[in-house]
């Protein structure tokens, strides 16, 4: 009879098959193919060459982009992650389930004003002549050059991960079995041991995840990098945006992109056996 | 009980209008077994609790060994629950979770696993001390807990309803283990459960709670025998509560008229006057059923059901003139020789002995 349903309700998984199919995997196989293209007089022309991917993974310039790419995204995971913690557990753990789940309602609200809007207003604050320099000048401290470095990138990546990552910690904060903490401090853990001798592996799978929403955030977003980071050195999203303006090389930016997709794939792989990793 | 080790003086535990413990004194000796009962809802969990430390008493005060413990967080007191939930870590192998609360009095790694492992053996748990807590059965499991509790060594060990999650073959099993282990640790148990039988057969005093009350405290036998109030009388449900008006106070018993004739009951420092109404219990294994009355308090009856518990029989006898069911506890084996049917009419009967007044028993 099992069977029966399940062969009954098998069209009922056609719509998630066929978006899929539309919008992702049809896609990314055209990406795919397109890399084996060429590029002749600025139109791309359809081949089967490997020049395209010769030609990118042999510079030295492609992969310090992606090292650099890599170490800006995983600082945004750590950041991100370190800036939502103290957050995610005053809300799972100090205030009451109504006011909760308000908070989180609101974590949402950022999303509803442009990310490039966010960032732009970013510039305010941390140009040489911005907001921030003019209070250190304030209190007799020399202004310090934020904007157009890593750290400026870093500010746009918060901005863009924070909300979700908050969510996605104080979600995993809010389940811990509280009998759990109270029988830490029934067996003498103060406050800050159970803190990393309890909360923090029960957390484990949430701040991981969270991370990984904020390296994948941060290893394809372009807007932070160009505008508050000044586009030098590239990151790997400002070497498409740079390959596709200079000549039209989409194939060698497909090359990039699957590059990133690989990577990207590799890290979620390795996250998720991190967070929920069963132990012997 | 100046010696107890520790005192529960006058404490009290409100949340916000709602009093889950209303004002409450009493001690609970070096090594005593004490069982706080009650059902759901009757403060005996807050009161645990608040000896652990997770609450604060609205009102008095804990002390622990004469030490005041108001104010001082649940982790600087030395009193290890063991939780109806277990509440065991599951990120931690077995072995972790028995050493978790030496680890926290800095106990090194080489020492704590020593003195977990000597636990687990102790509990037939050796085997498993490198496995995932999640692995084991909940008998295994219930006694992970319990080691865990006890490898640091405590004074006192509290226990929530540990055994809830047990079938009944396991949980017996698990008390008479508890049992033993209290004996041969001499330290102090304080074990709180729904559960009569759990109490009954383990503890050395009982604490009976309702509502937030205290209702009373005393040995299994006292409490059995002489249920301080009619709430007890009713939950511990051994006895059968009858009304009479008094007629005739003597040296030892005192003379009632009820609604089935004149009864005598015992007297203890029964301090009522002549003609005032007084409830008085008879206890069900102290009736005697026959043809013929064969004490000087009978009532004729008729058999209305009967319902095995062990190998004693309780029957239920309706009597004229009583609203509840007289209950009559017999061995099994003077059951079967009665060959009694339902609908038959019988003759009850106690002796004065076997009736007492709420309170009224020393």
């Amino acid at each position: 009879m099992s069977s029966n349903t399940s062969r009954r309700r098998w069209p009922l998984l056609l719509p998630p098959l066929l978006w899929q199919l539309t919008f992702f995997l049809l896609p990314l196989l055209f990406l795919f193919v397109i890399s084996f293209w060429s590029v002749v007089n600025f139109r791309l022309e359809p081949d089967m060459t490997l020049k395209n991917w010769d030609f990118m993974l042999s510079r030295s310039s492609f992969w310090s982009a992606y090292g650099h790419t890599w170490a800006l995204a995983l600082g945004a995971a750590v950041v991100t992650t370190c800036c939502s913690f103290p957050a995610a557990c005053s809300l799972a753990f100090t205030v009451s389930e109504r006011t909760r789940k308000l908070a989180l309602m609101f974590l949402v609200v950022p999303f509803f004003t442009s990310y490039l809007v966010r960032v732009y207003s970013w510039q305010a604050f941390l140009s040489d002549n911005g907001i921030v320099n003019a209070l250190l000048s304030l209190v007799g401290l020399d202004g310090l050059p934020m904007l157009n470095s890593d750290f400026g990138s870093l500010v746009g990546y918060v901005t863009l991960a924070l909300p979700l990552v908050t969510l996605v910690q104080t979600m995993g904060l809010a389940q811990i079995d509280r009998n759990l903490i109270e029988a830490a401090h029934n067996l003498r853990a103060g406050p800050v041991r159970t803190l990393f001798e309890v909360i923090m592996p029960l957390a484990k799978p949430s701040l991981v995840v969270g991370a990984l929403f904020a390296f994948i955030l941060a290893f394809g977003d372009f807007v932070a990098p160009t505008y508050l980071g000044g586009g030098a050195p590239p990151t790997l999203s400002n070497l498409i945006i740079d390959t596709t303006k200079s000549g039209q090389q989409w194939p060698r930016a497909a090359v990039v992109a699957i590059v990133m997709i690989l990577t990207l794939v590799v890290t979620s792989l390795a996250a998720v056996r991190l967070a929920y990793g069963r132990r012997k | 009980m100046s010696e107890a080790l520790v005192e529960i003086d006058r404490v009290a535990k409100r949340f916000g209008d709602y009093t889950a413990v209303t004002e409450t004194s009493f001690g609970i000796g070096q090594g005593e077994f004490l069982a706080i009962m009650g059902s759901s809802g009757c403060g005996k969990t807050t009161m645990l609790r608040m000896l652990a430390g997770l609450e604060e008493p609205s009102a008095g005060e804990i002390r622990l060994e004469g030490r005041s413990q108001k104010g001082l967080p649940p982790w600087r007191r030395d009193l290890p629950l063991v939780w109806q939930s277990l509440a065991l870590f599951p990120f931690l192998s077995v072995l972790d979770n028995v050493g978790f609360g030496l680890k926290m009095r800095g106990v090194a790694k080489v020492e704590r696993d020593r003195r977990s492992l000597a636990w687990l053996h102790k509990l037939e748990l050796g085997e498993f001390a490198s496995r995932n807590v999640m692995q084991l059965s909940g008998g295994q499991r219930q006694r992970v807990a319990l080691a865990r509790a006890l490898v640091t060594e405590p004074k006192v060990l509290l226990l929530d309803e540990p055994l809830s999650a047990l079938d009944a073959h396991l949980s017996v099993r698990m008390q008479a283990l508890l049992r033993s282990l209290q004996r041969e640790l001499g330290i102090t148990f304080v074990y709180v459960t729904h559960s009569q039988t759990e109490a009954f057969s383990m503890a050395d005093r009982v604490v009976i709670m309702s509502r937030g009350k205290v209702e009373q405290i005393g040995s299994p036998q006292a409490i059995y025998r002489h249920p301080a109030n009619r709430f007890v009388a009713e939950f511990i449900g051994n006895v059968t509560i009858l009304r009479g008006s008094v007629a005739e106070v003597g040296e030892q018993a005192v003379r009632l008229n009820t609604a089935t004739g004149a009864m005598s009951v015992s007297r203890g420092n029964f301090a009522g006057s002549h003609g005032a109404p007084a409830d008085f219990y008879v206890n069900a294994d102290q009736i005697a059923i026959g043809d013929e009355p064969r004490h000087e308090n009978h009532v004729r009856a008729r058999f209305l059901s009967h319902k095995f518990i062990g190998n004693m029989v309780t029957l239920f006898l309706e009597v004229p003139g009583i609203e509840d069911d007289l209950k009559v506890i017999l061995p099994e084996r003077t059951y079967d020789c009665l060959g009694m049917q339902p609908g038959d009419s019988v003759v009850a009967s106690w002796p004065a002995a076997a009736a007492h007044f709420f309170g009224g028993a020393a």
